[in-house]
């Protein structure tokens, strides 16, 4: 059954419905088995990992394991000032987290809000009436009115087509609309078929009737989907950058606070008060103020880009946009509208 | 292809649109193993008035459908509890392998509702196909067949009396694809070498699911890949290239597995973009 090659008759047929459409208990049925027209989203980290992606990052964890060696100084030699320490460095980890979370969740928050103000309507017959439903509702087999500037809500097999054009530019970048009609191609694939107008694209110019055969992320716009939802985006240079600088940091902290331990057993100081003394110079070598100030200054920055309409999600993207040589983009319907108009003429 | 164990083919149908599609996939085995096909329908306690109509009506269809392309059909109506009538006319009418659609499994229902196919798979006592529709454009069409093997060399040969029988239906082109299932840094780590060495190690384990291919007269196309998930390999793969059809075999996982990292047959039913034809061999 190539859709495609399929007269409207055997359309009808193949898909268990006809020129008035499904009937509603059908329709619901439908849409229990082959779920909402929609193409989902990659997977989410959940609240509890988002916040502690930002207490478990190497340059926190650095800070913690001062704060705990400060507490442990406190603890071996009170009323040195390592108490206040330990909880300075805490809090600088808690109020740095808390901060850079609810930043990022402010941005997510925005962006989701901003997707739901899209949501778009659809001409069906169901039941012999003509009906606009919510995108999403639509069924395989339910019957689709396309007209001039409607979105094509799924991938349709059309059965009468006046005069139609599509603007595939979403699917193949293919900035010229394409002429698409109701007749039989058995000899082309699914993708190539001219009887065939895909989810994603729009109708550009004349009117059209088809049959839906495929929704939500089994659609051919479904598969292009999944193809970025499956990119996995690694560290940001920031953040590669902070882990060298942490590393470099510690080991350079270790380091000095096993020097001075060492050399105070030469010069014939007493174990404890030399341990205190090297955990002190560990302690101190950690720059507390780096990462609140890091996150602060991305903060800003974000905040700079919203006034300027772009919405960052994640922090360390304003440094990553800040150190990239070259861009790779599609143009069309991305940088560029598809619209191309006439600025000047010039005669002769 | 008349040297085969598939004499009789019972194909379950509830009047739905899943099942009368599922009824077509087992006409076109029906021709291919030149078997008899009956199409059967259980009037239960719970089905309205319109359902028991919907579901007769279905049989008239299909079997009208049938008769055109000379297959040798009957159709059957059966009363009272679904699992238990099917098994019964099973082991009466020695049934050699049983159709039955199976829809969309829901995340939430996973490890507690049974549906019918999944009673029938355990019921019966003869082999079962059930298939799920995800895409109705490419329904019956099957240009385009993946079969993922795990290598085990079980049930071969059953298995690939299948995939032969559907090749020569619908003039399919296979590929056989096994995915070597390594943790994700293990897989970043992989180097040159490493990656050749286990593409082998693949082709030894598909071999002999081949051979049986071969035996058939089939050529079909083999793809090894390395992943950390068999599940979104397979859905990748029939994303990305478009299959029209993907064959699977049941997998049998304790209830600890399950609740653990759940069961990637259901997960490929529920978000592969392409049918699925689900086989279990007794």
């Amino acid at each position: 059954m190539a859709i495609q090659a399929l007269t409207s008759e055997e359309v009808y047929k193949a898909l268990h419905t006809s020129q008035s459409g499904l009937d509603e208990e059908e329709a619901s049925e439908r849409l229990k088995t082959f779920g909402l027209n929609e193409i989902s989203e990659a997977k989410k980290a959940s609240l509890f990992r988002s916040i502690a992606k930002h207490f478990t990052n190497l340059f926190a964890i650095l800070l913690c394991g001062a704060s705990i060696t400060a507490l442990a100084g406190e603890f071996l030699k009170p009323d040195e000032g390592f108490l206040i320490l330990g909880i300075a460095i805490m809090g600088v980890v808690f109020i740095n987290g808390g901060f850079a979370f609810y930043q990022e969740y402010k941005a997510e928050k925005a962006f989701s809000e901003l997707k739901r103000l899209l949501p778009y309507m659809v001409t069906i017959i169901r039941g012999g009436k003509e009906r606009d439903i919510s995108v999403s509702e639509v069924v395989p087999g339910d019957i689709a009115l396309l007209k001039e500037g409607a979105r094509v809500p799924a991938d349709i097999r059309l059965l009468d087509a006046s005069e139609i054009k599509v603007d595939n530019a979403s699917l193949t970048g293919e900035s010229q609309p394409v002429r698409r009609d109701s007749s039989i191609h058995p000899d082309v694939d699914l993708t190539d078929s001219q009887n065939i107008v895909f989810a994603g694209t729009s109708v550009v110019q004349g009117q059209g009737r088809g049959v839906i055969f495929a929704t939500g992320m089994s659609t051919e716009f479904g598969k292009v989907a999944r193809l970025t939802s499956e990119v996995e985006s690694g560290m940001s240079p920031l953040e590669l950058e902070t882990i060298r600088v942490t590393r470099t940091i510690t080991a350079i902290a270790v380091g000095l606070g096993i020097i001075f331990f060492c050399a105070g057993i030469f010069i014939g100081r007493g174990f404890w008060e030399n341990f205190i003394f090297a955990l002190g110079i560990v302690v101190a070598n950690v720059p507390e103020g780096l990462l609140p100030t890091v996150t602060l200054s991305l903060a800003m920055a974000s905040q700079r880009m919203a006034g300027k309409n772009a919405l960052v999600k994640k922090l360390s993207a304003v440094e990553t946009l800040g150190s990239v040589t070259v861009i790779c983009t599609d143009k069309t319907g991305t940088l560029t509208q598809n619209r191309m108009s006439v600025v000047n003429i010039y005669i002769n | 292809m008349t040297d085969h164990p598939y004499k009789k083919i019972l194909v379950a149908v509830d009047g739905t649109f899943h099942a009368s599609v599922a009824a077509r996939y087992s006409c076109q085995f029906a021709q291919a193993f030149h078997s008899k096909l009956f199409v059967v329908t259980v009037i239960s306690k719970d089905m309205n008035e319109n359902m028991e109509k919907s579901a007769s009506y279905s049989i008239a269809r299909i079997i009208d459908e049938a008769k055109g392309s000379g297959v040798d059909i009957e159709g059957v109506i059966l009363k009272g509890d679904v699992i238990g009538a099917i098994n019964k006319f099973v082991g009466e009418n020695k049934i050699d392998i049983v159709f039955s659609s199976t829809r969309r499994p829901q995340k939430e229902g996973r490890f507690f509702v049974k549906s019918v196919t999944s009673e029938l798979m355990s019921g019966v006592s003869c082999n079962m196909i059930a298939i799920k529709i995800s895409h109705p454009g490419r329904s019956l069409r099957s240009k385009r067949v993946l079969v993922p093997v795990i290598g085990d060399g079980h049930m071969d040969r059953e298995r690939a009396d299948i995939v032969g029988a559907l090749a020569e239906r619908f003039s399919s082109s296979i590929t056989v694809f096994h995915v070597n299932e390594l943790s994700a840094s293990k897989i970043k780590r992989l180097e040159k070498p490493e990656k050749g060495l286990m593409i082998e190690e693949g082709e030894k384990k598909i071999s002999s699911f081949m051979k049986e291919l071969s035996a058939r007269g089939m050529h079909a196309s083999e793809k090894i890949v390395s992943g950390s998930k068999v599940r979104d390999e397979i859905i990748s793969e029939a994303s990305h290239h478009k299959y029209d059809l993907i064959i699977l075999g049941t997998t049998k996982r304790n209830i600890l597995k399950r609740v653990v990292s759940g069961n990637p047959v259901e997960e490929i039913l529920r978000d592969t973009p392409c049918d699925v034809m689900l086989l279990h061999f007794k």
